[in-house]
């Protein structure tokens, strides 16, 4: 039964009335911590019950709960009574006032009327006469005070109220024997605190409390060691405390001590604190003469757990096992990301840490999945000790729930089979950063068999965990006729008015069926919003604003646009593009069944040929590893001539019509396939599946050069330029020849 | 017919070509008697506007309204405050309901308000005055390379680029585009010259839009400067602004160059404001070139029109020494009508309006020793000046003018017109 539901069946039970025939009661001192809170100290010659209901006579007080400690008596005229100190509670924010007369009924019967005195006690002199009345019990008598008086508001250091910090000082003082002194403060870096000294012995669980400006106690472990500078009995002392310690630490002069044995007042000699730097090694340093306990032990065990201290690394250990990271994130509350590689042929891995210089720790061995990388086994394949393995499955991703603490420095932690221990440190990125997200999503090839597990177990959740994630498609800033059918989606770089496209619309106003959809980043600022608004509503558009959660290219405002909209076709066109009256018409009518996309014939602005169907991949070795290519570029207008649609496996997000179809169609998850890729991958990805499209070389317009903007910086950077070079080497013809 | 005529400025408070001769417009059509006219002119700091709406009147005629604009983009010829100009010219277009709008320039207006016409006014004609080139020209207007000052014969977005490196090729193609989308929302197009037509036309401004209505002028001719016994016709002046596209170096330069047993007494006199607003550098310049040309060159400063027939009459020649090309420069149809020949640079708008040896004298642009030449020449051959001042042709009157535009409004009204482009709101007109 738990202490509250004792407590409420206790309050219920009737309060006999003759309660005074259970014994005789003096009350020696009363002492208010705060309202509705007392203890009482005094004698009595009855039996006073451990526990019960307290109510008050005259039935002003309401009622409360009581526990009692007695102890044999060391009264003069009678050593038949027994001293107790009883605590009592009353419930609802109640209180008794002074002279009230309180009626005490034990759990199991018995009970006591117990009158208050007239005026409340001094809280020094109860404190001392509390001390002097439990006399060889003051340590029990003592723990029996910490456990009453800890209420929900003072278990902090930070919150001992004045007036229980001056009854307990004055208790300690007079009830504690000087026997030792605390020479060393240390203050371990993940939190624990422990003091150094000699003094009697002392072992197991202890209360210590710190005095200083307050006098916050806490639970601790003592343990011994032996010092020759000592005469016996007196033993070094460690005493390890809980992390709220640390608080106290600054204006520290005295430690008192509670123990099975007594009470215990150690002075500080002198303020030495060791601090982050030196508390491991030192606590290395004397773990092999220290006797403690095992609470205490499994303490000093963490304490001095292995860390990447700059030694022992993994490139340095003797095991034949070697791993780089490829990309490692995290996020604030999301939690960490990890990609790259182990070659670990001979099995000698047993555990996989990541963890963090503050204490953060999460097991990625037992979680991640593996992926294919040939290239890592066989880069290995003539080193000693790394003879080829059975598999390829050097590769790796995971993502762990919990996040490290922000700053912590960040490691992996290789735990062998035989107990050894190195390390390998992480620069970590920041998921919060929207080049990051899209380098992790990246970093993912949906076409090899481990894609989809690591999209499902790790990256899916991880983002779904991030701030930005649970608002995706952002907010609509100015809402337009979002149901029509037909959606001009155009991205916005920052801050740019959208001038030429706004007038082009002039020349050639949208039809019925069609509606705008300007797709701008976070780091459009409400008044450029407005100004576009303006812009707008001046010219009579029907357009509607979104404003994305993050910086947006034209793949992600499409991916953004098709969230918002109920349009079941897609005209991507990025502001500066500008063409003769009648050509989204005239490109959207040339879309047929089956077609994945339809895309103009882009020119410069000097009348050359930009895009004119017939684009590539192309291939690099250096960042950013793929481009477009288009061979007709920089050539006259004139050799893009043509009537008919000529199909295309490559078209270009500049301009492109495209129906809500293909982007279903479009193989990966649509955040992986819009937020991560580039306009290489884009169509990478639907040519792969069989998706084409057309080139329409009778519909003309101008994208000057740079139009491509705004584009998530480096997009066509974070393409894995090995995958795509695998993956799509053997494929290219497929989609659109050797360059 | 209502007829509204815009203009970046009033002459009242800005005394520029556009500025009276889109004045003298609205003048001319309402003393038709059969028309009405209406005259919109932009007011801008540093004259105050009220709280509650930029219209004003400023004590002028009754049909005369200003409308204050103060955010202005230079670039994109656009006028920053869209509110203003939807809600208080917007109403102002509702309460006139003009039959006609004709817009002298854009600028503090913005190319927005050709838009706002369309679309609160669409079954109005919209026509447009172009004095310079501006919409193609981001230095000015000018059509001069902005390092070099060199004549800029097509512009291009990497020609441009060259200019203004700071601006990509792709703005200046959107820039060239964004403007050609508003300035082809109007139905007609006028010019005073030729040679503006042609590099609008080359611009991408279909031709068959495109009127060319010389600017009128009214004004009885100046006797010309009596001579004193053996005199001779060499008092040479300069009308127009002080700035550096209009030559004024090129000609102070020149007059250093004639010899002096050429020079003799002749004299040339520079009339023309605005130097105070012009860049240290070429006010340095000007200063130096008025010391070292002396006693042959004098700087009178600004002037009224109305003060120049007597100006006119106390000179024999007039000099336009412009190193950009020009449209068509009022001085020289008030040099024609006071019957002064002019020696002006061989380009542009001066060098069609001024025929070579027939009523005028061209000289090389920009060459101060070809000027040199001219000056000589008309110096020494005592026969040319009765020649020239005789041929000069007689500049059409502003009733001519005001004639021909009503013609051309007239041509194009909703009655002879079977229908016009359409807008975001009036959607169903066919695209010309």
């Amino acid at each position: 039964m738990s202490a509250e539901a004792e407590t409420s069946m206790l309050i219920e039970a009737p309060c006999r009335p003759d309660l005074g025939s259970m014994g005789t009661v003096q009350v020696l001192a009363a002492w208010r911590a705060q309202p509705g809170a007392f203890l009482v100290l005094g004698f009595t010659t009855a039996a006073i019950p451990p526990s019960g209901v307290a109510r008050g006579r005259s039935g002003t007080a309401t009622p409360g709960v009581f526990r009692c400690m007695s102890w044999p008596g060391r009264r003069a005229d009678d050593g038949g009574h027994h001293a107790f100190l009883i605590a009592i509670r009353l419930l609802d924010g109640g209180d008794a006032p002074a002279g009230e007369t309180l009626l005490l009924r034990g759990a199991t019967g018995g009970g006591l009327v117990l009158p208050l005195p007239a005026e409340p006690g001094d809280d020094e002199a109860f404190g001392l006469q509390v001390a002097r009345i439990a006399g060889s019990q003051a340590a029990p008598v003592g723990r029996f005070m910490l456990d009453m008086l800890r209420t929900p508001a003072d278990r902090h250091p930070p919150h001992i109220g004045i007036t229980l910090a001056r009854m307990l000082r004055a208790f300690l003082t007079e009830a504690a024997e000087t026997d030792g002194c605390i020479e060393i403060m240390i203050r371990i870096p993940e939190g624990a605190v422990m003091l150094q000294g000699w003094g009697a012995r002392l072992s197991g669980a202890v209360h210590v409390l710190l005095a200083g400006t307050t006098l916050p106690w806490f639970p601790a472990h003592a343990g011994e060691f032996d010092r020759s500078d000592i005469a016996p009995p007196a033993v070094g002392v460690m005493l390890a405390m809980p992390p709220d310690a640390a608080m106290a630490l600054g204006d520290l002069d005295h430690v008192f001590v509670i123990s099975e044995r007594g009470v215990h007042s150690r002075a500080l000699v002198e303020h030495r604190l060791l601090g982050p730097t030196d508390s491991i090694g030192h606590i290395r340093h004397m773990l092999p003469a220290l006797r403690c306990p095992p609470p205490m032990s499994a303490l000093i065990g963490e304490i001095l757990r292995p860390r990447y201290e700059g030694r022992d690394t993994l490139s340095e250990s003797r095991h034949p096992v070697r791993a780089a990271i490829d990309f490692a994130a995290t996020g604030q509350g999301a939690g960490a990301y990890l990609a790259g590689w182990i070659s670990d042929p001979q099995r000698r891995l047993a555990r996989l840490h990541l963890c963090g210089s503050c204490g953060y720790k999460a097991r990625i061995d037992e979680a991640w999945v593996r992926v294919t990388r040939p290239d890592v086994t066989d880069a290995f394949g003539n080193a000693p000790g790394f003879a080829p393995p059975a598999d390829h499955d050097a590769g790796f991703s995971v993502a762990v729930a919990e996040a490290p603490a922000a700053g912590e420095s960040l490691y992996l932690q290789f735990t062998f089979v035989d107990g050894d221990r190195a390390f390998l440190p992480i620069a970590a990125c920041g998921l919060e950063d929207h080049g990051v997200r899209v380098c992790m999503l990246a970093s993912v090839d949906m076409f090899k068999p481990s894609g989809l597990p690591i999209l499902e177990r790790h990256v899916a959740p991880l983002m779904g965990r991030l701030p930005n994630a649970r608002d995706p498609d952002g907010q609509v800033f100015l809402r337009g006729p979002l149901g029509r059918n037909h959606a001009i989606v155009t991205p916005l770089a920052a801050g740019q008015l959208p001038r030429t496209f706004v007038s082009g619309m002039l020349r050639d106003p949208p039809e019925s069926a069609e509606q705008v959809v300007f797709v701008c980043g976070p780091d459009w600022n409400l008044s450029q919003l407005e100004a576009l608004q303006r812009m707008i509503r001046f010219h009579d558009l029907p357009a509607s604003v979104l404003r994305a959660p993050d910086v947006i290219g034209p793949a992600a405002a499409l991916r953004i646009a098709a969230g918002a909209t109920q349009a079941g076709f897609f005209q991507l066109t990025v502001p500066a593009v500008s063409g003769p009256p009648g050509w989204r018409q005239a490109l959207r009518a040339a879309v047929t069944a089956g077609t994945a996309f339809a895309c103009p014939t882009l020119l410069y602005e000097d009348w050359s040929i930009r895009y004119a169907g017939s684009g590539a991949l192309c291939f690099q070795e250096v960042a950013p590893f793929t481009r477009l290519h288009a061979p007709l570029a920089g050539m006259p207008a004139m050799l893009a001539d043509g009537s008919a649609p000529v199909p295309a496996r490559i078209g270009t997000l500049e301009c492109c019509a495209i129906p809500r179809a293909t982007l279903a169609a479009v193989p990966g998850s649509a955040i992986l396939v819009t937020d991560a890729a580039s306009e290489a991958d884009f169509f990478a990805r639907l040519g792969a599946s069989g998706l084409t499209g057309i080139w329409v070389p009778s519909v003309r317009v101008y994208a000057p050069e740079g139009s491509t903007e705004p584009r998530p910086g480096g997009a066509e950077c974070i393409v894995d330029g090995w995958v795509l070079r695998q993956k799509w080497h053997a494929k290219k013809t497929r989609i659109g020849g050797p360059v | 017919m209502r007829v509204l005529i815009i203009s970046h400025g009033h002459p009242a408070f800005s005394i520029g070509g556009v500025e009276v001769a889109s004045h003298a417009l609205f003048r001319a059509i309402q003393a038709t008697g059969t028309d009405e006219a209406f005259y919109l002119a932009r007011a801008a700091p540093p004259m105050t506007r009220h709280a509650a709406t930029p219209l004003m009147s400023l004590r002028q005629s009754e049909r005369e309204t200003f409308l204050h604009t103060d955010i202005w983009d230079e670039f994109w010829l656009s006028n920053g405050g869209l509110g203003d100009l939807s809600n208080a010219f917007g109403a102002y277009l509702d309460q006139v309901r003009p039959d006609v709008v004709h817009f002298h320039h854009v600028i503090g207006l913005g190319v927005e308000a050709i838009a706002l016409v369309r679309r609160r006014q669409p079954s109005a004609l919209i026509v447009m005055t172009f004095h310079e080139y501006l919409p193609i020209c981001p230095n000015h207007g000018q059509m001069v390379t902005a390092r070099r000052n060199r004549l800029c014969h097509q512009a291009s977005p990497a020609a441009c680029n060259t200019c203004f490196p700071e601006r990509t090729p792709a703005e200046l193609f959107q820039r060239e585009q964004h403007l050609k989308n508003y300035f082809m929302l109007a139905d007609s197009f006028v010019s005073p010259s030729r040679f503006l037509v042609e590099r609008y036309v080359a611009w991408g401004i279909p031709a068959d839009r495109f009127h060319v209505i010389e600017n009128g002028l009214d004004g009885v001719p100046v006797p010309h400067r009596p001579l004193p016994p053996g005199g001779r016709r060499d008092r040479f002046a300069f009308f127009g602004q002080v700035t550096e596209f209009k030559g004024l170096h090129v000609l102070l330069d020149a007059v250093t160059r004639v010899p002096e047993e050429i020079w003799g007494d002749a004299s040339v006199n520079v009339f023309g404001g605005n130097l105070e607003f012009q860049p240290e550098a070429f006010r340095t310049r000007f200063a130096a070139l008025m010391e070292r040309a002396g006693r042959r060159a004098r700087f009178h400063g600004a002037y009224q029109p109305a003060d120049l027939p007597t100006l006119m009459a106390a000179v024999d020649w007039t000099i336009v020494p412009s190193i950009w090309w020009e449209n068509s420069p009022v001085v020289i149809q008030e040099s024609f009508l006071h019957r002064r020949p002019l020696i002006v640079s061989n380009i542009g708008g001066m060098a069609e309006k001024v025929r070579d040896d027939v009523d005028g004298l061209h000289f090389r642009v920009g060459s101060p020793e070809d000027l040199a030449d001219r000056l000589r020449c008309v110096l020494l051959e005592p026969g040319l000046w009765p020649r020239l001042a005789e041929a000069a042709p007689v500049p059409p009157d502003l009733a001519l003018s005001a004639a021909q535009h009503l013609s051309l409004y007239r041509a194009g009204s909703p009655q002879s017109k079977q229908g016009r482009r359409k807008s975001p709101r009036t959607r169903g007109r066919v695209i010309a």
